[in-house]
């Protein structure tokens, strides 16, 4: 049901957006001008032609640009927690290396050289806010960020490293934990790209059906072609 | 005049320059040179005229037309050159690229416990082949010049656009600034990820060659297809293809041209999200 009410209502919109760093007002604005735009010249375009199917089709198209630019911020999303989710476990394993020297506040501040946008950006934002707040609060604030549920898990053992001393052991099974992450989500996309390989075969077998049916139709013009009803 | 003259002259070399490169030896050529092979155009055209003859014949059959079957067949031998053959080259190549890469990562992890970052670099040359041997020792170069491990290694990461590999370059440098004892044992569970990865890819490369081995199945018994047709009701099929059926011939043979094109595509792409990662 969500799906349905996000595709009309588009609740999310804003959220998303957030999340990309785009100012909604802004955004909102310059979707409508575009989407109206595309409008006028279709209906510029139907009355030059004296089409009435263009004229008609112009709303269709203003509402489906309108609703192509939502569905292009939300690919834009998908991308872009894909990008974490794939930098975080290298972010972790970098920085328990750099836990075996320093301690866990230091070694956020070294890391801001060792990493990328867009981690880099919440890092720094991490280092400001545990500054004013030791609780744990700032290391679940990152690992929303993050948007996957096993981040909670490892900043929590983070939090309890800066609290409390570790031992190497845990660092270990921490980054023995990491890769398995890293091993899960390769399965993944080896599942999804095995669910999509046998899709293609088909298209040859509808292409060839096609043929077929094309040379039973010819077949069955010519037989009645030859058949005389007088 | 004159200038004129050369500009043509010019302008038709650059036309026929990117035509070669783009369908014929041009593309040949610039495979063999990325797998590091030698070339030879007496092998293309080999190559060329055996194919060329195989799928004349065969259209000969499908299309009852000498022209029309010299001409579609010059297109399918091309596309089954640059797409198919060339493809398989390069599959093989790739591969042999990740096991040096295995082979790199994992003798570092080892070198690693009896010396330091740079001297298990300059160990670990030894262990391996072309061309990231050659990539290795120009990052030696580098950080010989003074730069820093991870300046030194972006070249190498940007070329095999690996994440496991960029981020045990970055863990080098990691471990060469702040130090530890325990380099060995992380550099080594980062060399195991390459491992498991290798064996995943080969894994997922073994069914897609089956997969592959399939789809050729349904296209070839698609294309046989029509010579059944033909031998079956031959009369029907001749007026049929004397009419409007050269031109739904033509249609299916480009649509399962796109199709196997992507196939092929789907099928060198051997990448399984280690790639992208900056």
């Amino acid at each position: 049901m969500d799906i349905i009410k996000n595709f009309f209502v588009e609740e999310d919109l804003e959220i998303l957006l957030g999340w990309l760093g785009i100012n909604y007002k802004k955004a909102m604005k310059n979707r409508i001008l575009l989407s109206c735009f595309f409008t006028i010249i279709t209906i510029f375009l139907g009355f030059y032609f004296k089409n009435i199917y263009l004229l008609v089709g112009s709303i269709f198209i203003g509402i489906g640009y309108y609703k192509f630019q939502y569905f292009s911020v939300k690919k834009r999303k998908n991308k872009f927690t894909a990008l974490k989710r794939r930098m975080f476990p290298a972010f972790v394993k970098k920085i328990l290396i750099l836990i075996r020297t320093n301690n866990v506040y230091t070694s956020l501040i070294k890391m801001i050289d060792y990493t990328d946008e867009p981690i880099k950006r919440y890092l720094i934002e991490l280092i400001e806010e545990i500054k004013a707040d030791k609780s744990i609060k700032p290391f679940n604030d990152f690992a929303n960020k993050m948007e996957f549920i096993e981040a909670y898990q490892i900043m929590a053992v983070l939090y309890t490293f800066s609290e409390h001393a570790m031992s190497k052991k845990h660092l270990i099974n921490l980054e023995t934990m990491i890769s398995h992450l890293y091993d899960n989500e390769i399965d993944e996309i080896i599942e999804n790209k095995k669910r999509m390989l046998w899709l293609y075969p088909n298209f040859c077998i509808i292409s060839m059906l096609f043929l077929v049916f094309s040379i039973a139709i010819f077949m069955f013009i010519s037989i009645m072609s030859e058949v005389s009803l007088g | 005049m004159k200038k004129k003259i050369l500009e043509i002259f010019s302008n038709i070399k650059k036309f026929y320059n990117n035509v070669n490169n783009k369908f014929f030896f041009g593309r040949y050529k610039s495979t063999y040179d990325y797998i590091n092979k030698k070339s030879s155009m007496k092998e293309y055209i080999i190559k060329f005229i055996f194919i060329f003859l195989i799928i004349t014949s065969f259209l000969f059959l499908l299309f009852n037309n000498f022209y029309y079957a010299l001409g579609i067949s010059f297109v399918l031998t091309i596309f089954f050159l640059n797409e198919v053959i060339l493809n398989n080259k390069k599959i093989g190549y790739e591969s042999y690229i990740l096991s040096q890469l295995t082979i790199y990562t994992s003798q570092i992890s080892l070198l690693v416990g009896y010396n330091n970052i740079y001297a298990s670099l300059k160990e670990v040359i030894k262990f391996l082949d072309y061309p990231v041997k050659k990539d290795l020792e120009d990052v030696i170069k580098k950080i010989d010049s003074g730069i820093s491990i991870t300046d030194s290694f972006r070249d190498f990461n940007e070329k095999y656009n690996n994440r496991t590999i960029t981020l045990y370059n970055q863990t080098l440098d990691l471990f060469n600034e702040h130090g530890d004892s325990d380099a060995g044992t992380v550099l080594e569970i980062i060399s195991e990820e390459m491992n498991m990865l290798k064996i995943k890819k080969d894994k997922f490369f073994k069914y897609k060659k089956e997969w592959r081995l399939n789809f050729y199945v349904v296209v070839i018994l698609c294309l046989i297809m029509p010579l059944i047709l033909r031998s079956m009701i031959l009369e029907i099929y001749t007026d049929f293809m004397a009419s409007f059926g050269s031109l739904i011939m033509v249609g299916v043979l480009v649509m399962n041209l796109l199709v196997i094109k992507k196939v092929e595509a789907i099928y060198r792409d051997q990448s399984i999200g280690e790639g992208g990662y900056k």
